[in-house]
């Protein structure tokens, strides 16, 4: 039989959906799966099976084939363990085909059947409202960050079990709620407040914070630089809502949320001056974010900065200059980086 | 000739055990030219290539472990032209079964089912 669910993968900085096709069918035994998926989902063959097994369901041997669509797409999320686990159990009928369009599955199994989080939920939760999807299903450790999407029912898994009998009516699901924190006042460890003295640089990165200008700051080992440096994300204004979300997708889709919810503060990065021109800038085959695009909205910190290699300190001419750089050139997705470029030497 | 003799009487050990849980033989010792299936049962709609392995004990392993990939690729490939023989192509579900069968002592035998032990 033929059944349909929808999971989803990322793509440079945003979610995408994909149709997940599951047939099985009379025939030699065996268990393909196609439409450029990635290594990581070809392993999902043996997660999947072994999880519905040890969920205590037994499916006879069939044919089954697994497309994943669109199929020009590289596909890189373990997140897609759980669409193909429920379109396998749908194509085998044990639950029903119907209900499932308005779903979209976000998780890993682990081989007991266990839901783990994944990186990139927040852009594919983004994705889900926008295509219209009912609710999204999540692991418990990704809940906070499917929350941040509004409108959005979003249901929290411990195990496949726990879903089959959702699916089968057998077990009642309630949407998770977003966790009614009180805004705690920001807290900052380095405090710009806490600098004495330092009048002139203070009133230098006071302009820049208030312009959004790029800072160099110049001086004698010792005189601060860092220390300054460290502390001018604190006098940045708060991150609006909108700005937070973007800067959240990003560290989503690094894996660098690690079951946070929303970031509010302004990003920080101080990568080492021997980081490699990709590193800086992002991209690869498989798009990710440099931290040219980790500092989206915040601070690019370069200490040391004639000992970055000329080739890296050139590629940043770009987003320096125009305030935005492609995580891809040949692919639409974009990603714009606004943010303040600081760099500091030393005269020794 | 020993060896011979004992693979034999487990395979017909195994055929009467499949007989016993309801499963109707359709073939024994199906041989072509790319290889050759011990048994071949039919329960429902679901049609077995069953490998019968035979041993003494499991000194040098368990019978299923001499069922190795090369071994596996050719009943595979065995059980395609039974398929095609019989026009079943895509209209029956298949399983490859191992039996593994223990022969003690006393003329005793035990079975071991290994259903679906692997996959084409």
């Amino acid at each position: 039989m033929f059944a349909r669910t929808f999971g989803a993968t990322t793509l440079g900085v945003d979610g995408l959906i994909i149709d997940v096709e599951v047939d099985a069918a009379a025939g030699l035994p065996g268990f393909d799966i196609v439409g450029l998926a990635d290594a990581l989902v070809k392993e999902a063959k043996e997660r999947v099976r072994t999880a519905i097994r040890n969920s205590g369901i037994q499916l006879r041997q069939e044919k089954v084939t697994i497309n994943l669509a669109p199929a020009d797409v590289r596909k890189d999320s373990s997140g897609l363990d759980l669409p193909i686990a429920v379109g396998l159990l749908a194509a085998y009928g044990l639950v029903s085909a119907p209900t499932l369009d308005k779903y979209l599955f976000a998780a890993e199994l682990s081989l007991e059947g266990e839901c783990r989080g994944i990186r990139g939920i927040l852009p594919m939760a983004v994705k889900a409202k926008e295509a219209g999807f009912e609710a999204v299903f999540v692991a418990r450790d990704n809940v906070a960050e499917a929350l941040l999407v509004d409108g959005l029912e979003v249901y929290a898994l411990e195990n496949l079990q726990q879903l089959v009998d959702f699916l089968t009516g057998q077990e009642r699901l309630l949407p998770a709620k977003p966790a009614s924190g009180t805004a705690e006042a920001r807290a900052f460890g380095d405090d710009f407040a806490d600098v004495q003295g330092q009048f002139q640089a203070k009133r230098a990165l006071e302009i820049a914070a208030a312009g959004g200008h790029n800072v160099l700051m110049v001086g004698v080992p010792g005189a601060g630089k860092t220390m300054l440096a460290r502390r001018l994300s604190t006098i940045l204004p708060p991150l609006s809502r909108d700005e937070a979300l973007e800067v959240t997708k990003i560290y989503s889709i690094a894996g660098m949320l690690r079951g946070r919810g929303l970031i509010e503060e302004r990003p920080f990065r101080s990568p080492h001056h021997t980081s490699s021109m990709t590193s800086l800038i992002g991209g690869g085959s498989v798009p990710r974010p440099g931290e040219v695009t980790l500092a989206h909205h915040g601070v690019l910190f370069l200490d040391e900065l004639p000992e970055f290699s000329k080739k890296s300190l050139e590629v940043l001419r770009e987003p320096l200059d125009i305030g935005w750089r492609y995580t891809q050139l040949s692919k639409p997705p974009c990603k714009e980086s606004r943010l303040t470029f600081e760099a500091a030497f030393s005269f020794t | 000739m020993k060896n011979q003799i004992l693979g034999r009487q487990g395979e017909q050990v195994a055929a009467d055990f499949l007989l016993r849980h309801g499963y109707e033989i359709c073939a024994r010792n199906f041989r072509v030219p790319v290889g050759e299936i011990d048994i071949i049962a039919r329960q429902g709609e679901v049609l077995a290539f069953v490998e019968v392995k035979t041993r003494r004990g499991t000194r040098y392993g368990t019978p299923a472990q001499a069922v190795n990939f090369h071994k596996q690729k050719k009943i595979v490939q065995t059980a395609r032209w039974f398929l095609r023989q019989k026009h079943l192509e895509d209209r029956c579900f298949c399983r490859f079964d191992v039996i593994e069968v223990y022969a003690l002592p006393e003329r005793k035998w035990r079975v071991h089912h290994l259903a679906g032990a692997f996959e084409g």
